[in-house]
């Protein structure tokens, strides 16, 4: 049995910009931001990632999903998601309430 | 009715809806789609253009024309993004009988009355384009602006339609043997729209990387390879 993958406590709650449009494209999603004018691409986790985080899931929901649907080292996956996490927030894609 | 929304495009009507648009699309060649956007992402898109500049632009390969085209705006990539969408591509596809569009492509423009703005007769069957498609972006409803429709060789006129509903949309037959022009804006209003074309090449994720060389904003934040491990 898995052991499940928790994000860091320092993490508040993590919603999508509601400045972000998203579209999904076979495998891959396209967010545009409304105020910065840039496209960006999320391919493979980073997509359903992004897809979990928009049902308003909270990031540990969503590493538990995602625990579900990919074959990955619960460490490993706490360890990328807090990196995208902060890769999102530096691009103002996600708004975190600490 | 069908709505494009910033959570994505919604189809609310039944099979039986979706056969009887296709239907008046294959009789009239064109199709009107109330309010297709929603209002208050007209209303922020509005907002942006107010806010954005534009240019005089002639298409080349066909007889005169002249627009003025939004450049440095949000609104091109927000309306983009939000009809690069699968769902209305299935919908697209079911209602025209086309090939599944993979990408659409279109510019913001807008003519104003007395300057000359208005569009030749062509087909628009090039570089892969399967429908065309015009949303309304104007604040004010102006007169003339008319999309017409004639057989390209009897130049009979086929369909003729004005579109100045706030947010809605014509979707309208590209084919060989048609051709189609907008005719120039009287009155004092001016016209904005949102005007392109379905695609069936390339896919649009593809369409956008190519943009990274001509100057537009993408940027690659994740990829497969950065969740090595990761597979579904």
């Amino acid at each position: 049995m898995q052991t499940k993958a928790k994000i860091p406590q320092s993490i508040g709650d993590v919603k999508p910009n509601p400045n972000v449009i998203s579209r999904r494209l076979g495998d891959e999603i396209v967010l545009f931001h409304l105020e910065t004018d840039r496209f960006y691409e999320l391919n493979g986790s980073a997509a359903r990632f992004w897809e979990l985080l928009s049902t308003e899931a909270s990031p540990n929901q969503v590493c538990e999903q995602m625990l579900e649907e990919f074959a990955v080292d619960p460490r490993q996956l706490a360890g990328e998601t807090k990196t995208l996490i902060d890769s999102l927030h530096r691009e103002d894609l996600i708004t975190i309430d600490e | 009715m069908i709505r494009v929304t910033r959570q994505g495009t919604v189809f609310s009507g039944s099979n039986e809806h979706l056969n009887e648009l296709r239907s008046q699309f294959n009789q009239r060649h064109y199709l009107r789609f109330p309010e297709l956007l929603e209002p208050e992402l007209l209303e922020f898109l509005q907002g942006r253009i107010d806010r954005g500049e534009f240019y005089e632009r002639v298409h080349q390969d066909i007889g005169p024309n002249k627009e003025l085209c939004l450049t440095g705006s949000a609104a091109s990539g927000a309306l983009s993004c939000l009809m690069n969408d699968e769902r209305l591509f299935q919908i697209i596809q079911s209602i025209t009988e086309c090939e599944l569009p993979r990408c659409f492509e279109g510019r913001i423009y807008r003519a104003i009355p007395n300057h000359g703005h208005h569009d030749a007769w062509h087909n628009d069957v090039i570089e892969n384009r399967l429908v065309g498609l015009s949303i309304n972006l104007s604040r004010e409803v102006y007169t003339g602006g008319v999309l017409q429709i004639r057989n390209r060789e009897s130049r009979e006129m086929v369909a003729e339609v004005s579109n100045v509903g706030a947010g809605d949309a014509i979707v309208f037959r590209l084919a060989r043997y048609l051709e189609h022009r907008i005719t120039e804006v009287d009155g004092h209003a001016a016209k904005t729209a949102f005007a392109g074309w379905f695609r069936s090449q390339p896919d649009w994720i593809s369409f956008v990387r190519t943009q990274i060389h001509t100057g537009s904003k993408i940027r690659k934040l994740a990829d497969s390879a950065g969740c090595a491990g990761v597979s579904r």
